[in-house]
Parts: structure tokens; C-alpha cells; sequence
């Protein structure tokens, strides 16, 4: 590894940047907005009963607005063959609601590289790489966009 | 209901106290799972750092660790707390240090701009979590749509 | 006349604050009794010289000014007085250049460059400042910095009282609610970056917390 590592200079498949691949349906199940809302203690009554979220305007109970990011979790990356680092960690997670996610909804993703970048931080050179995700519901307007930073260390 | 017209820049909210129960991590970790014809996204029955003590020692951890998903889960509550009637349209989450099981934590947040005008009504803040000592351990920005008096 | 000398806008990668967000936040400590005059952005691992912030400036009736914050083999260093002689000599995006020739090349171009968060594990200054390399350049570090965790400042603070040197702070704000937590106090008042390096060069500052700006009056 070069001891004056630029960002031009990290070893990965260039080609891969903002390339876009398709990363699956996901079915939103009554089931798993329960589950997801229970372990992290959230309560709003449209995240639980259907009625309150009919009343509240929405076709079914809703999902909370991260509850896309899990999706991404099980995605499976295309390789982009970075040679630096051996450990790695997540940095960052962000996420743009354009339309409520509810119980019912079908989302087909998405998935694309968008930057791979280096810095130093308290572990030493860090190469940093971002994901960009996709989210389009049944209707085919894009209901949620997540983006992820993943850290390689030295 | 509050109003975008009730709130200034700088009002704080929270803090909501958790304390990370390791059954919550592993309940929101099996959340992945999902049923075969739908998605590859099979849950890993196999131990992770998320969920098993022993395993995230052995990948240098000082223990098992909340999930980056979980901590922003965790503050998005906060905002759904704080603001009932707002619409959570972004949130931006950073990892600066581990959450871990068994550890206390506190979510707070400060509002940091409202814009208010013809077209949209909506609120930035500023989120963390802290340990008990006030280490920030995750930073975020958020941003809400809030009703209006008009 | 406080400043901090430490922030970070969007333009880095890690920060989550517009530089108008931060001027708000300013205006609205100034309500509350602090006494905040400006800020110098430091972006990580750039400089854009035809950045204007004048209008913006003007607005909030905050000074705004720019700097960097660069990334070395000998931990990170802040850079102020940036000129188009020194983004000539010098690839801010180097992660893993020289400090000793960054500071020499800061001098000759008439800016100023100094350690960072030093006592700041893995990146800062007090891992290398008793290695065999000569830093005889380095007569100023940052003391307070608003993003230290456990212990980081106390090793400051020691590298401090070891070696003489002058302190400044900044509050390493990424997020608008974390601007201003440390400054910079000057005796000599400050309207640009080389206003800035003079009174660098010539010591006359200290690091103070947002809580020592407060207006007595207002305590209470």
C-alpha cells in the first residue's frame, strides 16, 4: 500500500461507481413493522393499529421511516474489489422519506456505488465507501432513498 | 398539536432514556428475516457482533454491539416522540463510537432551523445519542415537516 | 474578539451543518448572552480560494473565514491564510504528507499551519512530538477543541505545559448545535485571514469555552 495514498490512487473497480444494479422486491409485512417497532420501543398508535393509521390518512399501517434501511442489510453488493484494509465498520446511514412506507407495499430496489474515498481518523487510513439505495413502491414513485458509508481500516 | 409557528430555533427535546436490553438487539436483529420467495435476505442464524457477546470480542469489540440501523431507529423514535404530528422526511445518521448491550443511553435533541414560508413548513434538528457521561456516541441531522397555524 | 477556529461545513464529508445553519445558530447565542464574533471553516483535505462567504457574512453579522484542516503523517494540522502559492506547493488531499515541509511551505507563503486536537488518540500530535523529527517549527497547538473524548484533553493540556507552546480552540463543529462550544479570544481585532495569521504569529489569544464569552450581566 502506497505510504502517500490519494483517493485517485485506491485500488478498487472504477467501473463500478455509479453503476446501477437491481437489488430485489421487498414485500412489507404486518409482522415485521410489529417486530421492529417493539425492539426499539416505538410507540405511535399508526405504527401499531391499522384503524388510527386509516384515521390518520394512510392506506395501512405504517412503517417507521427508517424501517427501509433494514432492506439493505441482506443486500448483496456487487465486488468491487478494494484491495486496502482488513476490518471494516459502518460509518454513516442516511435516509430520504419521499412517501410513507405502509404495511402491504411492495418495494423493488435498487442499489449503486457512489463514491469510495480515504481518510485518517483515530484507527489510521481510512477508505470510505458510500452505497447508494433505491426504494420505488407498488405505484412506482420512489418512496425512500438510503444512503450508507462503509469504513476500511488499515 | 404543535405548530411551526410554536417552535424556535434552539428549543431542546428529549431526553428519552434507554437502557439496551440485549434481547432488543437480538428481537430488532431477527427482523432481517424474511421469508424465502420474497427477498435473499435471510437472517444469518450464525452469532454476529450484534448479537453474541464472545463472538464481538473476538473481532477486537469490547462487547456486542447495537446495529448503526438500530441507533438510528433509536433516534427517529425520539423525533416521533418530540413531534407527534411531523413528518420525518431526513435523517442523517454518523457513527462516532460503539453502542453497546447493557449500556444506558440518552436521546436528545435541538432544534437548529424552521422554515416556514408559502411552499413548506419544516423543522432541522439535531440529534445524539449520549452515554452518561455525555459522550456523544451517534450524531445525526434530521428533518421534519411540521403543521402550520394557516 | 472570539473566533472558532474549527468547523466544519457540508463541504466535508462528515459534517451535517450548512455555514448559513451555523450563522443562525450564532445569531441565536448572541441572544442568550454569548459573545461569538466569527468562525473559520476548515474543511477537511481542501480549500476553495473562490469561495465567498461575504454576503452570508453580512447577514448574520458574523465573520466568516476560511481555512483547512489537513490530514499528515504526524496527526492532523490546521491551516489558515491559505494561498494560491501554497495550494501550488502543496496536494491538500495528500493524507499522508510531511508536516514539517506542510509548515515550512505555510511560512514562506504567508499563512500558518499547527497541530490539531493533539492529544487526540491515533491522530493527534502527541504521538509524534517526541519522536526524533524536528519540530522546532510547531510553537502553537490547538488546546480546546469541542470534540475531545475521555482523557484527549488532559494529554493536550500536558504537551502544553511540556513543550510551551500557545494555545488556541475551536469547536470541530460537524453539526450546527456544536459551533462555538470552544473559541479563540484575540486582543487585536480580526476582519480577514491575514489579519487572522498576524495575530497568530503574535501570540495574542487564548482558548476559552462558550460559557466564558457570556456577558456578566447575563449570568444568572
Amino acid at each position: 500500500m502506497s505510504e502517500d495514498l490519494n483517493k485517485d490512487q485506491i485500488d478498487y473497480d472504477k467501473s463500478q461507481l455509479n453503476k446501477e444494479y437491481p437489488a430485489g422486491s421487498f414485500l412489507v409485512t404486518e409482522k415485521e413493522v410489529a417486530m421492529y417497532c417493539n425492539s426499539i420501543g416505538e410507540l405511535s398508535e399508526i405504527c401499531h393499529d391499522k384503524s388510527k393509521a386509516l384515521e390518520a390518512g394512510y392506506r395501512d399501517i405504517v412503517a417507521p421511516p427508517t424501517f427501509c434501511a433494514l432492506f439493505v442489510r441482506g443486500f448483496d453488493r456487487p465486488d468491487i474489489n478494494l484491495n486496502f484494509g482488513k476490518s471494516g465498520f459502518h460509518a454513516g446511514e442516511a435516509i430520504d422519506v419521499l412517501e410513507p412506507i405502509c404495511v402491504g407495499d411492495t418495494l423493488d430496489a435498487s442499489i449503486q456505488l457512489s463514491d469510495v474515498y480515504i481518510k485518517t481518523g483515530r484507527s489510521g487510513q481510512m477508505v470510505f465507501i458510500v452505497w447508494e439505495h433505491i426504494f420505488r413502491n407498488q405505484n412506482g414513485n420512489i418512496a425512500a432513498k438510503v444512503r450508507e458509508s462503509h469504513v476500511r481500516r488499515e | 398539536m404543535k405548530y411551526i409557528e410554536d417552535i424556535d430555533l434552539g428549543d431542546e427535546f428529549g431526553p428519552v432514556q434507554i437502557e439496551v436490553r440485549p434481547d432488543d438487539v437480538i428481537d430488532f436483529c431477527k427482523t432481517w428475516i424474511r421469508d424465502e420467495e420474497n427477498s435473499k435476505n435471510i437472517f444469518n442464524a450464525a452469532p454476529t457482533r450484534f448479537t453474541d457477546e464472545e463472538f464481538a470480542k473476538s473481532e477486537g469489540l469490547p462487547g456486542a454491539i447495537v446495529p448503526g440501523i438500530m441507533s438510528m431507529a433509536y433516534l427517529a423514535r425520539l423525533l416521533n416522540t418530540a413531534w407527534p404530528d411531523g413528518t420525518i422526511t431526513q435523517l442523517d445518521v454518523v457513527f462516532r463510537q460503539l453502542v453497546l448491550h447493557n449500556q444506558t443511553i440518552n436521546l436528545v435533541g435541538v432544534v437548529t432551523d424552521t422554515v416556514s414560508d408559502d411552499s413548506e413548513n419544516y423543522i432541522e434538528c439535531d440529534v445524539y445519542i449520549e452515554n452518561n457521561e455525555g459522550s456523544r456516541l451517534v450524531g445525526g441531522k434530521a428533518r421534519l415537516n411540521i403543521p402550520t397555524k394557516h | 474578539m472570539n473566533l472558532d477556529l474549527h468547523c466544519h461545513s457540508v463541504s466535508s464529508d462528515d459534517s451535517r451543518a450548512t455555514v448559513e445553519q451555523y450563522l443562525k445558530w450564532i445569531v441565536s447565542l448572541r441572544k442568550k448572552g454569548y459573545i461569538v464574533d466569527g468562525i473559520v471553516l476548515t474543511e477537511h483535505r481542501k480549500f476553495d480560494i473562490d469561495l465567498d462567504y461575504t454576503e452570508l457574512s453580512d447577514k448574520y453579522d458574523v465573520l466568516v473565514l476560511k481555512g483547512s484542516e489537513l490530514d499528515t503523517r504526524h496527526g492532523h494540522f490546521l491551516v489558515y491564510g491559505v494561498t494560491k502559492q501554497m495550494l501550488n506547493k502543496i496536494d491538500f488531499g495528500n493524507v499522508k504528507m510531511d508536516s514539517i515541509e506542510l509548515m515550512k511551505i505555510a511560512k514562506e507563503s504567508g499563512a500558518i499551519a499547527f497541530p490539531a486536537h493533539p492529544g487526540r488518540f491515533g491522530i493527534g500530535f502527541c504521538e509524534y512530538s517526541d519522536s526524533d523529527l524536528d519540530f522546532a517549527q510547531v510553537s502553537i497547538v490547538e488546546h480546546l477543541n469541542g470534540s475531545y473524548r475521555s482523557g484527549e484533553l488532559e494529554r493536550t493540556e500536558k504537551l502544553i505545559s511540556d513543550k510551551g507552546y500557545a494555545g488556541t480552540g475551536g469547536s470541530d463543529a460537524h453539526f450546527v448545535s456544536a459551533i462555538a462550544t470552544c473559541l479563540t479570544e484575540f486582543r487585536t481585532s480580526i476582519h480577514n485571514e491575514q489579519d487572522l495569521v498576524s495575530a497568530l504569529n503574535q501570540k495574542t489569544f487564548r482558548a476559552i469555552t462558550l460559557e466564558e464569552t457570556r456577558k456578566p450581566d447575563d449570568v444568572n
